[in-house]
């Protein structure tokens, strides 16, 4: 029987390309019914997260902790910890924070307060000055953290 | 009193006339004396017996006291990676952390009723961690369900639906030091013991542990016995006590001097110590098992290093199995000889169930479980970063709080990075060679990963192989750095109140020093370049223009920017140093471009988070350094002139390499001849610094755009790093310019935005080409732009 392709080498059909070529549009026909598409929502392949989304048709809103709500929290922690005194386990909570949110400027001013109630007003300072790196121009925040920045 | 026999002897000689009847009373007396002789002697040896003895229990009472009393166990100084911070957010995808969970042994399987266990379906992980004492808090051993999509966790909730906020799965252990016997044991009190397991150990080893004084004749007769019947040494007849002093005290020797050392150090503990407190030392003190030349000791470590999970919630079969294993750690061994280890394990649980330890419906569900051990424990090696704890260990620390038991070293290795940082260089150094042609294992590198923002060394190899301790050549291979140097040269020229784009010149420059030799440095395409922006000059690493620049500056201030950057070492004064002519390590690099990504502020690299005592607490701690080094804008102009590097420089390769949305900065290195190539850079949190050469120090016909640079590239894909960008500070504006510097229109072909500060930036506004009058000029850029003005 003939081959869909039938292609010449030196003025006869060369049976192995012609094979070849069979073999490869047959597995290009067949490939789209073996085929399972990611987007399923019964994959096994997709987290339960997005099953939920699939199955939705849309993004879910996450209901918890996107890094911000985290980083607050962590913030709020230390706070709690260093009105009771606590300031190495208030400084290790910021220090977490800082690692999920190596840019917050915010982190930089608690910290820089930390620093000052243990009476490490250097550090405090070099804290602050560190942390308007990242403070937005003219905003509360870097006017706060200008509050610790001593003229040399 | 020893001339006494002498004289009866010589009374019976001058009696030797005598009557036969006088002559056997004479032998009978004879007879009596040799015996009162050898009463006497017997007497004088068990005084003397008895001296020695008792010298010698008062010796062992003291070698039992001390230890028992002082430091009991060897307890090494545990080390410590930086704990994984799981929370909605985390850039970590689900192969990732199913990776760390198999390092940290913990068990795939669909019951995770004990901690250390997690199942995977598809992007979904569902584990039970195991508690974790942490030297700032404790973390709660719990059951979390873990979502992930695009290599993010996107959703984290308890076993019954509650959000969790933020997790922290237990460290890995990465080694020990101090004092280095080899010994390992987590400590537990008796209370934390299940009782089941005190039961099984004492119907197993010693039933009559409550009744005797250390030593049983009764067990001693009944081992005899059935080592006498099965013509075997089966059996053995020591009581727990004196299993304990064997394993405190003693060697292993099968000699009778052994086995009488033995019995007197156990009646002298009986003597000294409840039931309770001997228990509880032999709980934490019997070896079981063995992981390279790491001996494990006690239950607590047992259980972690079999099941992966804390002794407390073992299942009878595994409380089993580990009592099982004291009769033959390694025969029973259930990893390597598991048919032995079931054997054993359902003898002791029928020795169990015959002395009421459990009951009968507990054995049969006993003896349906399988072994139901963890993987082997990853077997967590990595000697290069070992090696620069150890090493700050003594910088920073009193030697004898360091010789102290039981310390907790907490450190900032990341195992992920680590483990990606392993791969990656043995690769990109074996690609290399391929690539090259070149000799298979003749390319050395090495690497280091850092956080900027803390100073925190995440990741550091030494070599080609990284598992192989030795020559650290992140810490100790001192090389020719070559244009890494340059950012100092630049900073120092916009100090001195140069601007991105002056223009400088890249006129061949010849340099005499001091001691009358030339220094002529030369283009790497031995060409000249005109006179090209001072942004252009750096990210192209012209040398000729460099060194113009350095020298126009003045080369005191460049070594000054060089010290402040955080180079500590001692530098040649001579002018080639611009240029790189200076060995440094790959640590030391890091730490210099450390400061650039610091935004100017110098922070000490660091490997070690805190350090605990036993009892004392927390010895010292990491407290975040910073120190202001340099002006903030200007670094900021640097950053931007080395982001320009990664997109029109040297380093212009990271735009098809890595995602064109990642904002980078980086620079190449190469030295004379090609003996070097390194890249030193970061993006947002993240910075590596890859060296690439021979340990010969031959020629390679590799650069560091060609030899360091892929492999930076294949780091920082595999470390994803966020990107966050510092904003834009105040006294810095953005004006367009065109290549000869001069402020033009935005509409201008060919022009570019650069950095300036507020007030260096250039004068005016100019036409396109420079000229000072728009009108005669083709402002706009084209007929087509100026039709719209």
């Amino acid at each position: 029987m003939a081959t869909a392709v039938q292609l010449k080498y030196r003025g006869r059909v060369c049976p192995f390309y012609g094979r070849l070529v069979w073999v490869l549009l047959s597995v290009f026909w067949f490939s789209g019914c073996v085929s399972v598409p990611v987007d399923q929502p019964d994959d096994p392949r997709l987290s339960t997260w997005e099953r939920k989304e699939e199955r939705a048709g849309q993004p879910i809103e996450t209901p918890i902790a996107t890094r911000s709500s985290l980083v607050d929290s962590l913030q709020r922690s230390a706070r709690e910890r260093a009105a009771v005194g606590q300031w190495d386990q208030a400084e290790a909570l910021l220090l977490r924070a800082l690692r999920i949110e190596p840019q917050a400027a915010d982190l930089y001013l608690q910290m820089a307060e930390l620093k000052l109630r243990k009476g490490d007003t250097a550090g405090a300072t070099q804290i602050a000055r560190k942390g308007l790196t990242y403070a937005e121009t003219g905003g509360d925040l870097a006017a706060d953290l200008q509050r610790f920045v001593q003229p040399e | 009193m020893a001339k006494k026999p002498t004289r009866s002897r010589a009374g019976s000689t001058r009696r030797s006339a005598a009557p036969k009847s006088r002559s056997s009373r004479s032998s009978k007396a004879r007879k009596q004396s040799r015996g009162a002789l050898w009463r006497w002697r017997l007497l004088q040896l068990s005084i003397i017996g008895a001296a020695v003895l008792i010298s010698w229990m008062f010796y062992l009472n003291a070698v039992v006291r001390e230890r028992f009393e002082g430091q009991r166990f060897t307890v090494p100084a545990r080390v410590y990676s930086e704990a994984q911070e799981l929370y909605a957010g985390a850039p970590v995808s689900a192969g990732q952390v199913e990776s760390l969970l198999q390092a940290l042994g913990y068990r795939q399987t669909g019951d995770l009723g004990q901690s250390g266990r997690y199942l995977r379906r598809g992007q979904t992980l569902s584990i039970h961690t195991r508690s974790f004492d942490f030297w700032d808090s404790p973390e709660p051993a719990r059951r979390l369900e873990l979502d992930f999509s695009q290599g993010s966790l996107v959703n984290m909730v308890t076993s019954a639906g509650q959000p969790v906020l933020v997790a922290r799965l237990d460290p890995l252990f990465i080694g020990q030091i101090y004092p280095g016997s080899g010994e390992d044991r987590l400590l537990l009190p008796i209370d934390e013991v299940p009782q089941s397991l005190i039961d099984g150990l004492i119907a197993v080893e010693d039933r009559r542990f409550y009744q005797h004084w250390g030593i049983s004749p009764v067990g001693i007769a009944r081992a005899l016995w059935a080592n006498v019947t099965s013509a075997s040494i089966a059996q053995g007849g020591s009581t727990l006590t004196q299993q304990l002093v064997k394993n405190m005290y003693l060697t292993a020797d099968q000699t009778l001097w052994r086995k009488g050392n033995e019995a007197l150090m156990a009646l002298l503990m009986e003597w000294h110590y409840s039931k309770e407190q001997i228990l509880e030392a032999y709980l934490n003190e019997i070896y079981i098992g063995q992981q390279g030349r790491r001996s494990i000791n006690g239950f607590g470590l047992g259980a972690q290093f079999f099941f992966g999970s804390p002794l407390r919630s073992l299942n009878i079969h595994q409380q089993a199995l580990l009592v099982g294993l004291i009769k033959g750690p390694s025969y029973y061994n259930p990893r390597r000889n598991p048919d032995q280890a079931m054997a054993r394990r359902n003898v002791v649980l029928s020795v169990w169930r015959e002395a009421g330890v459990i009951t009968q419906a507990e054995y049969d569900r006993a003896l349906a479980s399988g072994l139901d051990i963890s993987d082997v424990p990853g077997d967590a090696s990595y000697p290069a970063f070992m090696d620069l704890v150890r090493r700050q260990l003594d910088q920073g620390y009193r030697r004898q709080d360091l010789l102290a038991e039981g310390l907790t070293i907490f450190t900032t290795l990341d195992p992920l990075a680590q483990n990606h940082l392993e791969t990656v260089l043995p690769d990109g150094l074996a690609a290399l060679e391929t690539s090259y042609n070149l000799n298979t294992d003749t390319l050395e590198g090495a690497a280091i990963v850092t956080r900027p923002s803390t100073g925190d060394v995440l990741a550091i190899t030494g070599g080609r192989k990284p598992e192989l301790a030795g020559f650290n050549r992140a810490l100790d291979a001192r090389r020719q750095v070559g244009s890494l140097m340059k950012p100092a040269v630049y900073l120092a020229a916009l100090e001195a109140g140069y601007t991105l784009a002056t223009p400088v010149s890249d006129a061949p420059v010849q340099v005499a020093s001091a001691n009358g030799d030339l220094w002529e440095p030369r283009n790497f395409d031995r060409e000249s370049h005109g006179s090209p922006l001072l942004v252009d000059a750096f990210s192209h690493s012209y040398n000729q223009a460099t060194a113009r620049l350095g020298m126009e500056v003045g080369l005191a201030e460049v070594f000054d920017v060089i010290d402040r950057l955080g180079v500590s070492e001692r530098l040649p004064a001579v002018p080639s140093v611009m240029l790189g002519a200076v060995d440094l390590s790959p640590f030391h690099v890091a730490q210099m471009y450390q400061t650039i990504a610091g935004n100017g502020f110098y922070s000490p690299l660091n490997a070690i988070r805190a350090v605990v005592h036993p009892d004392n607490g927390v010895l010292q701690r990491f407290d975040l350094q910073v120190e202001q080094r340099f002006a903030p804008e200007q670094m900021y102009l640097v950053q931007e002139a080395l982001h320009r590097v990664t997109l029109e420089g040297t380093a212009r390769s990271l735009q098809w390499r890595l995602p064109q949305s990642w904002w980078l900065a980086g620079k190449t290195g190469t030295t004379d001849d090609n003996r070097d190539a390194w890249f030193a850079g970061y993006s947002s949190d993240r910075q590596a610094v890859v060296w690439v050469g021979r340990d010969g120090n031959e020629p390679t016909p590799l650069t560091g755009s060609t030899g360091a640079l892929p492999i930076w590239a294949d780091i920082m894909a595999g470390l994803k790093p966020n990107q966050e960008r510092r904003g834009q500070p105040a006294t810095v504006v953005r004006v367009p310019v065109n290549a000869q510097g001069a402020q033009v229109s935005e509409r201008c072909d060919n022009q570019r935005v650069l950095p300036f500060l507020a007030g260096s930036e250039p004068p005016g506004r100019r036409g396109c080409s420079g000229s000072p009058d728009p009108s005669s000029d083709d402002e706009g850029g084209g007929w087509w732009q100026r039709l719209f003005n």
